[in-house]
């Protein structure tokens, strides 16, 4: 956990929607660098200005928040982006580090929710790895086995089914 | 000898009109600096198809044709590092020797790896490591078919042998037959450069995403993702993928697709135009859409495209191998081998599970060598070990080990690779005592390096296998008499090639801690009679064939009252493999065998082809085993006893004094038998024999 280390610069994020089970605020305290790894924080910081900030964390429920702070605890130290996508990975493919596969072996509405915090907190690199977590479930699959993965009623009429058939021919190999 | 390119397996040099077979670049190295390898510049395969020439200038950025380039600033390069000087060659010890490629297929590595840069050491490893007969690699494909190969039982069946180059090679859906694709120049892509300007001068519908009826009321499952994320897992998928998807879900059928997903095209499926990726940024204003239409209608009507796809997935694995190494150097203290000269020796003994070889690549057609030899420390309790896997060509090679001590300490031997690691515990495999003491290894030994491995607590205590193990040979290596300390490995530019412990204090005799075993380790309970094995000649010669066995009494002789004979087969006198016969089914089967039995073909034998027009026979005795009839006697003989060729024969003798020799034309006067009659009441319930490719089946032994 974030918290349980020797926290040098802290800002406390404030979860407007609490964590189930016991709620205790001083889990919700993380060095800032991690949390500038949310762009969406690290300008409200900016804004903000001076220490012991404390930021209200709307649209992310507080066990998410902990989870998406975790791997931004993790990745506090890794080199900032060069904007440019091409050299910043080797192949825009399903590829995802070893740490990060584990971080995201987690149930698929937590994978959601999480890939939600990410893209509402604007941390790339966790939704780029969240959304190839999902595309990586994808991946050989046929619709049948893709709607069994998710859970997914097929509720497609055969003339609705033939109409994406005939949209996706683009699609075949 | 006629050379082919080590990237896309096409010939090299003597090309009329395509100037691109005749371009090429080598990395090579000088001497013996066998760690220290270069790129050279580009040069023109020169001489004859049979005697080619290799000149080219050692500076990667120049060209033989570059204005100013003095052609006797160009260093000759061999195919193999010598030994002895050659006539109008430079010392053996400054002579440039290395490994040849087409100039047009360097540049696709390059572009396959990019942005990363190629790490030439690590590339010049992969390659020193792979097998090089017939003027090419072989690193277990076919080139995307343009050669022959040989699979059946070359090797233990775990590897191919190359076989010739097809001359006519072409694609099943070519359509235009007459054009040998390999042959067709991979850069040559004219027609695509025009589709892309095409695209970025053309006015576009400036796509973006929406949603588009009648799909659009679906508020389930993947439709909590707004659209845009929606959008960005499809850019993480292949196309065909895409169509499955939107066949799967109404959050996806319903979305009408952006210019960002149709550029995404171009990371997933068209990965390999990487003109794309270098004229247009990602980002650039472009009709990415006309484009992905435009260049998959080009791909298929355009043979140097299609050459260039088969070109870049061969050299996938290759890539992703060169990134993943260069980001993952060997663990373990360093010790010596034939490419380390300057490691002082050590005077252990070692027990070695393969018998790599340790030699100077001149004449490597198959198997591994051992480039690098690794030795790890481990004075605490080994709780576990985490072992890491490689992937090269479809086939999939244990790299690395990482042992977990009782303290917490990892030590860290040969390539580890984080994302492959399997965790296997010493715990799993403890005796009946409960005792859990880590003694050594069970492997599984394949033709190019051990590609399985368990941990084992007991020579009769192991955990579960990591890695491939079905129909590949499994060797023992472990220790009754002491706790492991130190573990010694060989390694070649990517996977385990030989792993050693210190022998026992006192030596290990028995078959089964001895040699490589198929399909496993015969059980403990097994007597396998291992000083009547006539076969110890042969196999000591050739560790690498492993044992293989027919057990056909079951354990504790369960079997033996369903078996209703014992056949035996032959070619031409010689003993090729034992069939039995049950009166009802086990485990779905009535007949079990060892050896070659039924008719032979060239697959199973090379001795036996359509040519030789050798018959195979088959001599039956008929067994009351549900009577009670049971095998009570072996003799059996190898009247050769040499290491190769032999010619065993064998005579059973039931407890009703039936007996019956096999071949049938041997007797007791050919060679000097040697007699099994197990004690008491006891019966044979199998034999064993090695298996060998070329020799078919050699001496046997029953159990």
């Amino acid at each position: 956990m974030a918290t349980s280390k020797q926290i040098k610069d802290p800002v406390k994020l404030i979860p407007t929607i609490p964590p189930s089970g016991e709620f205790d605020i001083a889990n919700f305290t993380f060095e800032r660098k991690a949390v500038e790894r949310s762009i969406l924080l690290k300008n409200m910081l900016e804004d903000l200005g001076g220490t012991n900030t404390e930021i209200p964390i709307p649209n992310v429920k507080g066990d998410v928040l902990l989870k998406v702070m975790d791997w931004c605890d993790h990745h506090m130290n890794d080199p900032p982006t060069t904007g440019d996508e091409d050299n910043d990975s080797r192949r825009k493919t399903t590829d995802i580090e070893e740490w990060d596969q584990n971080f995201l072996q987690v149930d698929q509405e937590m994978l959601f929710e999480i890939i939600l915090a990410a893209n509402y907190l604007d941390i790339k690199a966790l939704l780029d790895i969240g959304c190839k977590t999902v595309a990586n479930m994808i991946k050989g699959k046929s619709p049948e086995e893709i709607r069994k993965t998710f859970n997914i009623q097929n509720d497609f009429t055969p003339e609705e089914e033939a109409q994406i058939r005939a949209e996706n021919e683009w699609a075949e190999e | 000898m006629s050379l082919s390119c080590v990237l896309c397996g096409g010939p090299l040099g003597h090309a009329r009109n395509e100037t691109w077979l005749n371009e090429f670049r080598s990395i090579y190295t000088t001497g013996y600096d066998w760690h220290n390898p270069c790129l050279s510049g580009v040069g023109l395969v020169e001489g004859s198809e049979y005697h080619p020439q290799f000149n080219a200038p050692p500076w990667f950025e120049d060209r033989y044709d570059d204005q100013g380039f003095a052609t006797e600033n160009a260093i000759r390069i061999l195919p193999s590092p010598v030994f002895e000087p050659i006539p109008g060659g430079a010392p053996p010890d400054v002579q440039p020797w290395g490994f040849f490629f087409h100039a047009a297929c360097w540049e696709l590595l390059r572009a396959e790896t990019h942005p990363q840069k190629v790490d030439i050491r690590v590339l010049n490893d992969i390659l020193r490591s792979c097998p090089r007969p017939e003027g090419t690699i072989n690193w277990g494909h076919t080139y995307g078919g343009i050669y022959a190969s040989q699979n059946g039982n070359w090797m233990n069946g775990t590897g191919i042998r190359l076989g010739h180059r097809l001359g006519y090679y072409r694609y099943p859906d070519n359509p235009n037959p007459e054009i040998v694709l390999h042959r067709q120049d991979p850069l040559n892509v004219t027609p695509i450069r025009d589709i892309i300007e095409q695209s970025k001068a053309q006015n576009f519908e400036r796509l973006s995403i929406s949603i588009r009826a009648p799909f659009s009321t679906d508020t389930r499952n993947f439709a909590i993702l707004p659209l845009e994320l929606r959008e960005l897992i499809l850019c993480f998928l292949p196309s065909p993928d895409v169509r499955s998807l939107m066949l799967a879900s109404r959050a996806f059928a319903s979305i009408q697709l952006s210019q960002t997903f149709w550029a995404s095209r171009f990371d997933n499926d068209y990965d390999y135009i990487f003109e794309v990726r270098k004229d247009l940024p990602r980002g650039t204003p472009c009709n990415w859409k006309f484009l992905f239409e435009n260049i998959k209608g080009a791909v298929h009507n355009l043979p140097a495209i299609r050459n260039r796809k088969r070109i870049w997935e061969l050299l996938r694995s290759l890539t992703d191998a060169v990134v993943t190494l260069s980001q993952s150097p060997l663990k373990g203290l360093p010790a010596r081998t034939f490419f380390d000269p300057e490691i002082a020796r050590d005077s252990k003994e070692w027990n070695k599970a393969v018998k790599s070889r340790d030699s100077n690549l001149t004449r490597f057609s198959y198997g591994s060598v051992a480039l690098y030899s690794r030795t790890v420390f481990v004075n605490q309790k080994v709780v576990g070990v985490y072992v890491s896997f490689f992937e090269m060509a479809g086939t999939t090679f244990v790299s690395g080990i990482r042992f977990i001590c009782s303290d917490g300490q990892h030590i860290e031997l040969g390539y580890i690779i984080g994302k492959t690691e399997v965790y296997l515990s010493v715990g799993t495999c403890a005796l009946d005592d409960g005792i859990s003491t880590f003694r050594g290894f069970k492997v599984t030994i394949g033709e190019r390096g051990i590609q399985a491995i368990a941990v084992a607590s007991h020579p009769n205590a192991s955990s579960p296998l990591a890695g491939a193990h079905e129909g590949i040979p499994k060797r023992l290596l472990a220790s009754y008499f002491q706790d492991i300390r130190e573990v010694r490995a060989g390694f070649d530019g990517f996977k385990l090639v030989s792993l050693d412990i210190p022998s026992d204090t006192e030596p290990q005799s028995s078959l089964r801690e001895t040699f490589c075993w198929l399909p496993d380790i015969p059980h403990h309970c097994w007597n396998l009679h291992g000083d009547c094995f006539v076969g110890c000649a042969s196999i000591k010669r050739h560790p690498e064939w492993p044992l293989t066995y027919l057990h056909f009494g079951g354990h504790g002789g369960r079997h033996l009252g369903n078996l209703v004979s014992l056949s035996a087969w032959e070619v031409s006198g010689t003993l090729m493999g034992i069939e039995v016969q049950y009166g009802h089914p086990i485990d779905g089967a009535t007949i079990r065998d060892v050896g070659y039995c039924g008719t032979y073909n060239e697959r199973k034998s090379a001795l036996i082809s359509r040519k030789t027009k050798v018959k195979e026979e088959k001599t039956t005795f008929e067994i009351d085993g549900p009577g009670g009839e049971r095998i009570v006697a072996v003799e059996l003989c190898d009247v050769k006893s040499r290491e190769q060729g032999t010619e065993p024969w064998f005579r059973i003798t039931t407890n009703r004094d039936r007996a019956v020799y096999f071949p049938e034309s041997m007797s007791p006067q050919h060679g000097h038998p040697k007699v099994i009659k197990p004690e008491g009441s006891k019966a044979i319930t199998g034999f064993y024999s090695v298996e060998s490719h070329f020799y078919s089946i050699l001496p046997l032994k029953p159990p």
